[in-house]
């Protein structure tokens, strides 16, 4: 199964990057690195693994549908439905190391396509930054608690796993002079560090996180022999999966019983996209440069929790601003071999800034003094701001596209808590 | 142009793999549970009972975290010619979580084997071509799976869950200029390319029955997967090169191949575990295994070729006249009885400290039959002879209030050799022989809290 | 796959026939193979033969026919151009041997590689019986180290033999040890030993007949020829005759001992290729559906087998010197992926 889930995917990014990762966090905005105590925070933060007390099991659901629109037609994306599986475990030492260490994995298994590898031709209108939910998210992480050395001081180390996929493939005519191949494919997993910090003094907490760039290539290397007409090697497939490196820096305030408030800044580094595309052969053109931005994603988030007996309630709410990394769609030059420019062709790499409104509630409700069962429950509003791109759709007659749309997100998980 | 559609067909037989199963089954999972022959389907209780028999996981009350690490040496000939089989080696890995829901115990578990090399490897090979059917490359890929388990009564232990596994379907398509006088140097390709791998999961299922101290009986269920791959591949593309006055000419292919080629059947098996004085543990089982139900590695593809070859450069560029579509044949395996003993005796056994030495015996007959025709899957019979040592640690606190377990097996397979003669004395391949064995051993480290 | 192995290991298989390799590089050595073919032209770097076409194993000015390898020695039939020759307007079809000088056999010493140098003669015709020439040799090594040599002459086969197989031949009897029937001629011997049992195939002209010997001298023709042709094969169906046996027999690893024999098959066109047809008994084969080697009209076979996985097949394809037709000899290799590599 760890080969499926760490297949690489959609052109870019994670699914928890697009909706947040759990049953809560994705209800407040996408944040969490200065408050997620659960599994939630492999993550949001892996130092918030520290604050979880029991072990716990979490399974979920989630859906995302999307409405995209080209010059006002619906542009077909996959909606995207999975499975939310989530864990932490206190590890029960004694001695110095008793309540200090945890560990916490995270799962999302979307259920239709797991997997999904795909470069385009630069023509085709694609939303790279968007049609990123169909794949599967692996994290682990181990929070530590540095109580008695660093009070209120947590930190936690994790990592998001993927996976390269390498092939080669000889072909050559076979004993009984019939075309015969021999291909070799192997996944190779790849990963990258998560690094959290948080500190908690009094009813504040701020933490921040370091998440590295995370790259996943599938290609297929294809070497010819004994053929009539020589064929140069060919390079199929590209890079499929980008997660730029990405600063999150979070503060959260409980100004009175029962109130949570957050302010959260991701800042990623997507001007570092090399793009999808490689080279067939070695003397053939590259597709335009991607030509990303740096962008920075501004988040506010609130939560209200009310007791009753054994029920506890928590209403959530959130916004988030996710400013689009992509220039617009233009024409653009190709890469020759040599790297100079070469001509100029419609590269149609679609993306817009986007507003995000959420909302969540929460339920937990403890059976006895050891179990205690939760349910989450999420639903998001993506808007994308309308987009004037500066060449046609490919069908269009008209010398502009206008790209926009909206993408509705929910879910819900549920745990147990020993 | 002959020359593209080769290509396009080589990249046809990306998707199909070879038989595919994880390691755990061929060389076992964890160190206790190999060096007894795997025959522990009734008296598991640690992290590889999520291979072995879930139900294992509700055994015990603790709190298991357990990592440990396996290699392999092969050393399989045919025809007195090393066959080069990779090794196998890598992390395996689990935990058990016990609870409770009232009166009823439960438990949950997780368990992977991934190879440190590769999370997975594929291989597909021409049609006809020898192979080793179960051993080449069918233990490089990754097992996880998850579990739950449940005693309802003190002497019933279910459990079950699922393990995953994915299949391929991938579209491909190719365009631009393919130079004929210098393709390195000239050619202008582009292509698009589309992977999807889809999640198959199959069940696991078990029970163990623990009607006193000193007997145990263990039945579980594994289910089968097989995996299809399917690839499409779309090629246009011009000739240039042909000459200063020739206008390029195009050739258009289109290609659908299809194969269930990853394999691992539905197995059963019934164990039965004793204990006659207190430091002695004697198991015994039985695995069917349903390989009668496999089909074949090979798989089928469809090809259509449009080509316009200008007349004066018929002689150049040949184009063959038509590509047959291919079939796949059966395996017409059969279905295989895998009995298996162990045997585990503390040598040392103190409130503080325990020594176990073990051994098993497990045979596999080969499910494939005589390989006479046109395909080579090549395989025999499997003896498994294997030998253990574990030490329990128990005198931890305060750091561990529990155990640590540290175990070590070492696993020696025999494959006696095999005669293959061909009903064709004009067969590409031959006659050959085959035998070999192969070596593996492991550690495990396992941690429980009380 | 590639992997480079002791030299010794290769030496010690090939001493039988071809004593002479160096260091090999072997390829896809991992799996099992039958080495009936196809072939590949060997290469430059393996024949040692500079030149066209690909494979060429003899650099010669001279025309040469039928090769076979025993022992490592390349035997064979060659012929000068006739002094005042005047090449033809039109192309002939194969060889004009009126062109040339008497035929006589030949034979060269092993080389260090896949290829050979130009050797000497070893039997010309001196009999009667023999006409102008004698042609088609084939060489079997004898268990008391003799080697006896089988060839064609016009009067039908004749046998010779030496002390060794570089050694002088000399002839057995005055007269063929197996005479035509008729108008028939009779050529390409090809001479196995299996069981205690000599089997002699050879070409009438309508097809591939076998006589059989309990001494290797003394042959029985068994009548008619060996249902070898068209109509087996769906993938020939321009086949209009076989002919050119060239036998060798095979152990597997099974322990069965096959009969290949290779031969020429001729097409509608004019042309020929080589195919293979194999049998348990040396009486019933099968064919190989398709050619062994196809292309460049080869023709004339000389198998020599190297171990269970590695065949060579020298023969010949249509080259023009001085404007006159003529066939140069080649080597190919089986299987297609194996290479020899040879220390410099």
């Amino acid at each position: 199964m760890l080969g499926a889930l760490l297949w690489p995917a959609a052109a870019s990014a994670t699914p928890q990057d697009l909706f947040g990762f759990g049953g809560r966090t994705p209800g407040l905005a996408m944040t969490g690195a200065s408050f997620a105590c659960d599994y939630e925070a492999v993550f949001a933060n892996p130092a918030g693994l520290a604050c979880a007390e029991r072990r716990a099991l979490y399974l979920g659901f989630g859906a995302g549908g999307y409405h995209l629109e080209i010059d006002g037609h619906r542009h077909p994306i996959d909606h995207a439905r999975g499975m939310t599986l989530g864990f932490q475990l206190p590890v029960p030492f004694g001695g110095p190391l008793r309540e200090r260490i945890v560990l916490g994995g995270g799962f999302f298994t979307p259920s239709e396509v797991v997997l999904r590898g795909e470069v385009n031709f630069p023509e085709v209108p694609q939303f790279t930054v968007l049609d990123r939910a169909q794949i599967v998210a692996v994290q682990l992480g181990v929070g530590v608690d540095l109580y008695g050395l660093v009070d209120g001081l947590k930190l936690g180390v994790g990592v998001s796993a993927l996976a390269d996929l390498v092939g080669d493939l000889f072909i050559r005519l076979n004993e009984e002079n019939e075309f015969s191949s021999q291909v070799e494919t192997q996944l190779v997993t790849s990963f990258a560090p998560v690094v959290g910090a948080r500190y908690e003094r009094g009813d504040f907490a701020v933490g921040a996180v370091w998440r590295g760039e995370l790259t996943s290539y599938m290609t297929l290397d294809i070497v010819t022999a004994d053929l009539p007409v020589d064929i140069p090697p060919l390079m199929l497939g590209g890079l499929v999966h980008y997660d730029p490196h990405t600063f999150v820096l979070e503060g959260s305030w409980r100004p009175s019983d029962g109130w949570l408030l957050v302010a959260h800044g991701t800042l990623r580094l997507w001007n570092e996209f090399p793009g999808g595309q490689q080279r067939t052969t070695m003397s053939s053109t590259l597709a335009p440069a991607p030509d990303f931005s740096t962008v920075v994603s501004p988040r506010v988030a609130v939560e209200r929790t009310v007791h009753d007996g054994p029920l506890r309630i928590q209403m959530r709410g959130g916004y988030a601003f996710e400013p689009t990394p992509a220039p617009p769609a233009r024409m653009a030059p190709q890469r020759e071999p040599t790297g100079a420019a070469g001509a100029e062709v419609p590269f149609r790499i679609l993306d817009n800034d986007r507003h995000v409104l959420t909302a969540g509630l929460g339920l937990a409700y403890r059976v006895d003094d050891d179990v205690r069962v939760t349910f989450d429950l999420y639903g998001q509003a993506h808007w994308l701001a309308p987009r004037e791109h500066t060449i046609p759709s490919s069908s269009a007659r008209t010398d502009r596209m206008d790209t926009s749309g909206f993408i509705l997100a929910g879910g819900w998980v549920a745990g147990v808590e020993l | 142009m002959r020359a593209l559609v080769v290509l396009v067909c080589g990249c046809a037989v990306l998707a199909p793999v070879r038989v595919a199963a994880q390691a755990m089954e061929t060389f076992g999972m964890g160190s206790r549970a190999t060096a007894m022959g795997g025959a522990v389907t009734a008296d598991v209780r640690d992290f590889s009972a999520n291979f072995y028999n879930p139900a294992g996981l509700v055994r015990s009350d603790e709190l298991r975290i357990a990592i440990g690490y396996m290699g392999t040496a092969a050393d399989m000939y045919v025809n007195d010619v090393d066959s080069s089989i990779d090794s196998v080696h890598g992390i395996v890995a689990g935990f058990v979580v016990p609870g409770a829901f009232g009166d009823v115990e439960f438990a949950f578990g997780l368990g992977v084997h991934l190879n440190d090399e590769r999370v997975s490897r594929s291989r597909t090979l021409p049609r006809t071509q020898p192979r080793w059917e179960f051993y080449d490359n069918r233990p490089h890929r990754t097992f996880l799976a998850a579990h739950l388990a449940l005693r309802p009564l003190d002497w019933l232990l279910v459990g079950g869950g699922i393990a995953f596994q994915s299949i391929s379907s991938t579209t491909l398509e190719l365009r631009g200029s393919l130079d004929f006088a210098n393709p390195a140097g000239r050619s202008r390709l582009e292509h698009d390319l589309v992977g999807n791998l889809e999640t198959l999961r199959y069940p696991q299922a078990g029970v163990q029955i623990v009607p006193n101290d000193r007997v145990s009986f263990g039945l579980v269920y594994r289910g089968e997967y097989r995996l299809s791959n399917d690839l499409g591949a779309e090629g246009l593309a011009d000739v240039t090169g042909l000459g200063p006055d020739v206008v390029p000419p195009d050739v258009y292919v289109l290609i659908h191949t299809v194969s269930v080629n990853s394999f691992s059947p539905q197995q059963l098996s019934f164990g039965a575990s004793v204990t006659p004085f207190d430091r002695l543990t004697l198991n015994a089982e039985v695995t069917w295994v349903d390989w009668s139900d496999y089909e074949t590695s090979i798989g089928a593809s469809d090809v259509i070729l449009t080509v316009d070859i200008p007349p004066e450069l018929s002689d150049l560029i040949s184009v063959p006249d038509s590509i047959n579509s291919t079939r796949p044949i059966q395996a017409k395996f059969r279905d295989r009885w895998v009995p298996r003993i162990g045997a585990e005796l503390a040598l040392v056994d103190t409130p503080a400290f325990e020594l176990d030495a073990r051994a098993g015996y497990l045979f596999e007959s080969t499910p494939a039959p005589a390989q006479t025709g046109r395909y080579n899957l090549i395989d025999t019979d499997r003896h498994v002879l294997s030998l253990g040592a574990g030490v329990i640690l128990r005198d931890l606190e305060p750091t561990v209030d529990g155990f640590l377990t540290l175990d070590a097996h070492f696993q020696w397979s025999i494959l006696p050799e095999r005669v293959m003669s061909k009903d064709s004395l004009v067969d590409t391949y031959g006659d050959y022989r085959a035998h070999g064995q192969i070596f593996a051993a492991g550690l495990t480290a396992e941690v429980g809290f009380e | 796959m590639t992997r480079r192995v002791p030299s010794w290991t290769l030496a010690a298989v090939v001493l039988a026939s071809c004593g002479t390799f160096g260091t090999e590089e072997l390829e896809d050595i991992d799996q099992p193979h039958n080495g009936v073919g196809p072939f590949r032209p060997a290469g430059r770097e393996e024949t040692g033969v500079s030149g066209s076409p690909p494979g060429r194993a003899l650099s010669v000015r001279q025309a040469v026919a039928t090769p076979m390898v025993s022992e490592g020695h390349l035997f064979y039939v060659a012929a000068n151009p006739l002094a005042d020759v005047v090449p033809p307007e039109e192309p002939t079809d194969g060889i004009d041997w009126s062109l040339f000088e008497p035929r006589r056999i030949f034979r060269s010493e092993p080389g260090e590689r896949l290829g050979f140098s130009f050797g000497e003669p070893v039997l010309e015709a001196e009999e009667s019986w023999e006409g102008d020439g004698v042609l088609d040799p084939w060489v079997v090594p004898l268990p008391d180290g003799r080697s006896r040599l089988y060839y064609a002459a016009d009067g039908g086969i004749g046998v010779a033999e030496a002390p060794s197989v570089s050694g002088a031949f000399t002839r057995i009897g005055d007269g063929p040890i197996l005479s035509a029937e008729g108008s028939e001629v009779l050529r390409r011997p090809s001479v196995i030993e299996r069981e205690g049992a000599w089997l002699m195939y050879f070409d009438t002209g309508a097809g591939i007949a076998l006589a059989e010997s309990a001494d290797g001298v003394s042959f029985t023709r068994m009548p008619g020829v060996l249902p070898l042709g068209r109509g087996q094969l769906r993938d020939v169906p321009d086949e209009v005759r076989v002919g050119g046996p060239a036998a060798v027999v095979a152990e597997t690893p099974s322990g069965r001992r096959i009969v290949r024999l290779y031969l020429e098959s001729h097409r509608e066109d004019g042309t020929s290729a080589i195919s293979l047809a194999a049998s348990l008994d040396g009486r019933t084969f099968e064919r190989l559906e398709r050619p062994v080697v196809e292309a460049d009209d080869a023709a004339e076979p000389g198998p020599v087998i190297v171990d269970r996985r590695v065949s060579l097949l020298y023969h010949t394809v249509p080259r023009v010197q001085s404007d006159l037709e003529m066939r140069a000899l080649v080597v190919g290799i089986a299987p297609r992926t194996f290479q020899f590599v040879f220390e410099e």
